[in-house]
């Protein structure tokens, strides 16, 4: 049987001579315009499952192996030692605070080395830091987990009175990492704005580091994309987390966060 | 049907008058059949496998324990062992998500696929997330064609690096492949796609397919799409659309949206032919397979007036 044109028809008429009924045949065929024509389907999904009944190949190993082998090496290379587990938390977390500070310390030092005026402070987004940080040994992998993206530092230029947005999306989320600045968040509302140390001026022109996926206007942020300069610094927001640990264990410190009230819920 | 020595001409017509009349069918051309039998093709695909290279760790949450490249091509290779006419195909977004990525830029996960034997994949969004540049310094280590019909890379890296289509024969079937990718601004950072043109997917697809089955004669049209399976945005171009916006598609293997479909869809074309719709998920956690049986007829031959012998 086959079908043509979601007319299926058999291979016998039987009302017909042998030959008459071959060209009959010869007729349907050559109405389709091709030599050939689906007769059936099947479809089936296999999954991989944890039991899986397909045995590992062990040819592919080969090929794997040598790359699973160095990235687990890397992987598991130490860049510092937590005195305690670094979470997420609002309005002010100890995960948050190192990420943030982190960006700030590494934004500033980069800036610094390339001529560049330096950030006057950092902001982020809770939900581009992926997992928490573990107590005790913090490997590149853990490191790759929190920040798998390529996300990238830029510094935005921005005048205090257009930072408005800013403390609505921090109000509104009930605090974000935050670094260089300190303020108060009452009822939702953002309040008492302290960039290192000095009030927020309205007419001033400030520095503001972020990830490139927040200045190109990611998580409702569209706002920051009508900032006056947006200049990447030409560092991944994860390269600033490695290497602002590396610092910490070449200095022979543990890294030790504590929590400061730069965002304090009234 | 001069010269055939079987028949009284004016009985012949008078007879293939009735016969035509009576199925409903004139003005056909004369070709004719010697032979008839079956191949059946197999259609193996994966879709946004995300650099995931080893299984899930077992504390996944998730998928713990679950994919892997490794018992992929265990599988592979026992099915290519029973069947004859396999295709083994991908729908974008190899690149991305594990290590393996970040330090070895799509190196290997371009080596296993063709280690697997991939006849073919398509680009997906984070194919593009290391740059053109980043995805054309991989392209040595892969020996199958990446198929992009609506992507432009004209004045791009990728310029004459990829194919818009590529036709297999596998016993005498003819199976038209091409692809199709989902709109890159707003999605990917447009410095990684640079001068890349995008355009629309079901015009392109219905103008390539086309092609394939009136040009090139294929027997079956698959297209591999990374536009995602369905959107509560009607507006928005998916698989469902591609289905039935277009015609002459048999199977759209999709990925993008990461949607499980345990067995694939079916959508009835513009022309009201039946197409289906398949994706497994992401992370290389499946392997779809589609088999097709198709009636073969390679005997045919053009018969325009001239004689025509039948045993």
């Amino acid at each position: 049987m086959y079908t043509c044109s979601n007319h299926p028809m058999k291979f016998t008429i039987n009302s017909f001579s042998k030959q008459i009924s071959l060209f009959i045949i010869l007729l349907l065929l050559a109405s389709c315009h091709t030599q050939y024509a689906i007769e059936k389907k099947e479809t089936h999904q296999y999954t991989f499952s944890d039991s899986a009944q397909s045995p590992v190949d062990s040819s592919i190993w080969k090929m794997i192996s040598p790359y699973h082998n160095e990235l687990s090496a890397k992987m598991s290379e130490v860049l510092a030692e937590s005195d305690q587990a670094l979470v997420k938390d609002n309005p002010e977390g100890l995960l948050g605070d190192f990420a943030a500070d982190a960006v700030q310390h590494q934004a500033v030092k980069k800036c610094e080395a390339t001529n560049m005026a330096k950030p006057d402070f950092t902001f982020l987004n809770n939900g581009s830091l992926r997992v928490p940080l573990p107590k005790g040994d913090i490997t590149l992998g853990n490191i790759f987990e929190l920040m798998p993206f390529e996300n990238a530092i830029v510094i935005l230029e921005i005048k205090g009175k257009d930072l408005d947005p800013l403390f609505k999306y921090i109000g509104e989320k009930n605090g974000i990492p935050v670094s260089g600045i300190r303020m108060n968040i009452k009822n939702k509302a953002v309040e008492s704005v302290f960039v290192n140390g000095v009030a927020l001026e309205a007419e001033r022109t400030y520095r503001v580091a972020t990830n490139d996926y927040l200045a190109n206007g990611g998580d409702n942020m569209s706002f920051l994309k009508s900032a006056i300069t947006n200049t990447a610094i030409n560092y991944t927001v994860r390269d600033a987390f490695i290497n602002e640990l590396k610092e910490i264990k070449a200095a022979g410190k543990t890294l030790k966060v504590n929590l400061d009230g730069r965002i304090t819920k009234l | 049907m001069e010269g055939s020595q079987n028949y009284n001409r004016r009985k012949f017509i008078g007879d293939v008058a009735k016969a035509t009349a009576c199925i409903g069918l004139a003005g056909v051309p004369l070709d004719v059949l010697a032979k008839s039998n079956t191949v059946k093709v197999t259609i193996l695909h994966t879709n946004d496998t995300h650099s995931r290279i080893d299984p899930f760790p077992i504390n996944d949450p998730k998928f713990g324990g679950m994919g892997g490249v490794a018992r992929r091509m265990s599988l592979i290779n026992k099915i290519r062992g029973e069947e004859k006419n396999v295709l083994l195909l991908d729908s974008g977004d190899i690149f991305q998500g594990t290590p393996y990525f970040n330090f070895y830029g799509g190196e290997l996960e371009m080596k296993l696929m063709t280690l697997m034997g991939y006849d073919a994949a398509t680009m997906g969004n984070h194919d593009f997330d290391n740059g053109i540049q980043g995805f054309v310094k991989q392209l040595p280590h892969a020996s199958f064609p990446f198929l992009c019909s609506n992507y432009d890379f004209k004045n791009t890296e990728l310029e004459g690096r990829t194919l818009p289509h590529k036709i297999f024969i596998k016993d005498g079937v003819n199976i038209g492949v091409f692809g199709i990718g989902i709109e890159l601004a707003g999605l990917v950072d447009e410095k990684n796609f640079g001068k890349t043109v995008y355009s629309n997917p079901i015009d392109v697809a219905n103008k390539t397919a086309a092609y394939l089955k009136k040009e090139k004669k294929c027997d079956l049209i698959i297209c591999l799409s990374h536009l995602g399976f369905k959107y509560e945005n009607s507006k928005k171009n998916s698989d469902e659309m591609l289905a039935t916006q277009t015609e002459n598609i048999d199977l759209i293997l999709g990925g993008h949206t990461h949607t499980f479909i345990d067995t694939p869809e079916k959508y009835h074309n513009l022309k009201n032919k039946e197409v289906l719709v398949a994706q497994t998920g992401w992370a290389g956690i499946r392997l779809g397979r589609i088999d097709f049986y198709v009636e073969k007829k390679s005997s045919l031959i053009s018969s325009r007036g001239t004689t025509v012998k039948i045993s």
